[in-house]
């Protein structure tokens, strides 16, 4: 039997053991979230109930949603929810749902039923800490009860790129080397392996891991990066498109396995609240409400042991404005799709020509460099000015033969009319 | 056995903030104030009514006690008597440690580590902040029953850049083994942060977790008191700590397996030959799913035990022995 020492760093030998508790949450008569306390809540959520669903996918409970338009649209977790959607109501009533959109960065989707349901009404109240929540469900108590925690901010992905090549480095400060390819992305594409060193990516020259991430956050999805690698001292370029980062779990941490489930989508929101309401991930989606039963938000993840986060008001408002006209531009696009394949053609042959030509000013640039780096370690003045002037004069052809190729992947990716 | 997780954080966050005015004291236009007091001592809350009631007292709180809480590292802590910061043993650890202590304001401070009892938990600094800084009362936690409210402040993840230390509401759920347990969530950050009554006094110090989210465990304030001399004095209590398992790896916290990002030099792994970039299979004979796991699966074994460690390098897989040293041997 040991005596209950300390330990204190983060070095996986000290962390110290747990007794291995059930999984599952039993609470306590004495815990915040009893029954005995989220009787208190009762009238709170008598009317918001009714504005609440529980969204089924393939039959299992996949998340709660939020009635948001009384002609029967519904949002909820977009990453939650997978196909054969239906909708359970407050009275039992079980209706198929479409999906009509779904934002990205809010991770709501917009789905339709053919009913009408009420609306939940959203709250003007300010928003200070230690104000109330509830979580409701379609049930007279609560699903959940907490407080606010923190005021509203914004919680950016942390250090997760917001793009990616499908690589792994090793974490070194000397080099860049790949330490894993995962199947299928851009980088296995374009034939990288792992023990490759990246040496320039672009203009930039890459000397550790940590440059590696940092001039990858320069690029936009759809950006093509052109990588100079060393394997095993031949020399090797590769031009890669970066895809959206798919990880939205935000920091990590090493203790995150106790912390009980959490939403996969949990970082990258535009603007969120912070609660302390304990939720499983398929209880997000549905209204976040203040004592007088109005939606301060929607439950949008549960983020960590100690937090659930919701999207605010005018978020969601916007996001709704937004999915809407998508949906209500949808129907025409289709007619004119026909119509635009004859021009895409075209103007996919432009762009293979524009990135081609914005390759090759990448590796003159690449070429320009060196040239100019031998000039320096010569130490003729002469030749470094020499040098400086060529390296500018192929800078300035790269940067238009980027912008040519820019503009062709605008014009590609425009909506057609 | 020991309980809990230690909740420190791995990363070091600093940040700092813009000043927030101190507000007044709490105010209860309740119903009776009298029936707040009853129900924040233990009771139930009947209904909406009285959760205004709470929610009210509890804003105005909030607002009162903030100023004392501090970042210390990646870790929390709670300023008395205008010179003391109270912290977790594991956060200060011994004493003449020098640390940058973060107040809430945004103000960085020079902070010296006094006494810890790593048996408890405890632990102590001193900070000159050129003045009288915002302090919390200490409570008494040796009368605390269930069902009693309580808050919690820290910070989780790291302080971060202009935000205050998020709340917890919850409530007294046991005391066990030495630890005060509440229902207040914590996580890697938390640790020395304070647990307050519904009066703001300071009750406990928060500690660890375990797997549990009702099990937050907090030092009771009492602690601090009984060895309040010998804290200030300086003096390490209960450091005769019987000797952790230390194999000296690092994993990579992103990977879904248990992949090495870096090995101790001299430790048992380097000995054993592990590497970084190698992904460990099984430990002991048993399959080792993430790095997590494999933390829990080495403190299962004593120092000095020889364990074989079955790893994945490249597309081979590779049987290695290992005998762990114990933490500090390094």
């Amino acid at each position: 039997m040991r005596k209950a020492g300390l330990g204190s760093t983060a070095l996986l030998g000290l962390l110290l053991p747990a007794p291995l508790a059930a999984q599952a949450r039993r609470l306590s008569e004495s815990s915040k979230a009893h029954a005995s306390v989220r009787e208190a809540f009762r009238q709170t959520v008598s009317e918001v109930r009714a504005s609440t669903v529980r969204i089924l996918s393939g039959g299992d409970q996949a998340a709660l949603g939020t009635v948001v338009d009384p002609g029967g649209r519904i949002l909820t977790k977009a990453s939650e929810i997978g196909t054969d959607l239906s909708c359970v109501l407050a009275d039992g009533r079980e209706l198929p749902a479409r999906l009509l959109g779904m934002d990205d960065e809010s991770d709501l989707a917009l789905l339709a039923v053919d009913t009408s349901l009420p609306a939940v009404q959203w709250s003007d109240r300010t928003l200070r800490p230690g104000l109330w929540l509830a979580t409701p469900g379609l049930d007279e108590l609560p699903v959940a009860v907490g407080v606010l925690s923190r005021e509203a901010h914004v919680r950016p992905l942390g250090s997760t790129p917001r793009v990616e090549l499908g690589i792994r480095l090793r974490r070194s400060r000397r080099r860049a080397e790949v330490a894993r390819v995962e199947v299928g992305s851009p980088a296995a594409k374009a034939g990288l392996e792992v023990g490759d060193v990246i040496v320039w990516m672009d203009e930039d020259r890459i000397r550790s891991s940590w440059t590696y991430y940092r001039i990858l956050r320069r690029y936009e999805p759809g950006d093509e990066i052109l990588f100079a690698i060393d394997r095993n001292g031949r020399e090797l370029e590769r031009a890669i498109e970066v895809r959206k980062s798919e990880d939205r779990r935000g920091p990590r941490n090493p203790q995150e396995p106790l912390w009980g489930p959490l939403s996969e989508v949990r970082a990258g929101f535009p603007e969120v609240l912070q609660h302390d309401t304990v939720l499983r991930p398929n209880q997000c989606g549905g209204p976040l409400v203040d004592l007088s039963g109005k939606a301060v938000g929607i439950n949008i993840a549960r983020a960590g042991r100690s937090e659930t986060l919701a999207l605010p008001k005018q978020v969601v408002l916007e996001v709704i404005e937004k999915l809407e006209r998508a949906a209500s531009a949808a129907g025409g696009r289709r007619k004119r799709a026909a119509n635009a394949a004859a021009g895409e053609d075209r103007r996919r042959r432009a762009l293979a020509f524009a990135a081609d030509a914005a390759r090759r000013a990448q590796h003159a640039l690449a070429a320009a460099l060196e040239r100019l780096e031998e000039a320096q370690k010569s130490g003729d003045p002469g030749n470094i000015a020499d040098a400086r002037r060529a390296l500018e004069l192929v800078r300035r052809t790269a940067r238009e033969a980027r912008r040519a190729m820019q503009e062709a992947k605008q014009v590609r990716d425009r909506p057609r009319r | 056995m020991r309980r809990g997780w230690p909740l420190l954080l791995w990363t070091v966050l600093v940040a700092c903030e813009a000043g927030r005015a101190q507000a007044g004291p709490a105010e209860q236009p309740a119903r009776s104030s009298d029936r707040l007091a009853r129900i924040l001592a233990g009771g139930v809350p009947r209904d909406a009514e009285d959760l205004r009631a709470m929610e009210e007292h509890t804003q105005a709180l909030l607002a009162k006690v903030l100023p004392a809480i501090v970042s210390i590292g990646g870790a929390s802590g709670v300023i008395v008597e205008g010179r003391y910061v109270l912290s977790a043993g594991h956060v200060t650890r011994r004493p003449g440690r020098s640390l940058t202590v973060i107040l809430h304001d945004g103000r960085r401070i020079r902070g010296r580590t006094l006494g810890a009892n790593l048996r408890t938990d405890a632990g102590l600094l001193e900070v000159d902040g050129g003045g009288k800084l915002p302090s919390l009362e200490m409570g008494r936690s040796e009368a605390l029953a269930p069902g009693q409210w309580c808050l919690m402040l820290g910070h989780p993840g790291g302080r971060k850049h202009g935000l205050s230390p998020p709340l917890r509401l919850g409530r007294i759920q046991r005391t066990s083994r030495g630890f005060l347990v509440s229902d207040c969530t914590m996580s890697a950050g938390d640790s020395g942060g304070p647990l307050l009554d519904m009066e703001g006094r300071v009750i406990g110090i928060n500690s660890r977790i375990s797997r549990s989210l009702d099990a937050n465990m907090h030092v009771p304030i009492d602690a601090f008191r009984r060895d309040w001399d010998r804290l200030v004095g300086e003096e390490v209590i209960g450091a005769e700590r019987t000797e952790t398992a230390f194999l000296g790896v690092r994993h990579d916290p992103e990977a879904d397996e248990a992949l090495i990002q870096d090995v101790v030099p001299d430790s048992a792994a380097a000995r054993a030959g592990l590497r970084p970039g190698d992904v460990i299979v099984r430990f002991g004979r048993r399959r080792v799913r993430n790095g997590g796991q494999l933390a829990w699966m080495i403190q299962r074994f004593e120092p000095g035990a020889v364990v074989t460690v079955e790893i994945r390098r490249g597309d081979r897989t590779i049987e290695l022995r290992a005998k762990l040293g114990a933490r500090g041997d390094r």
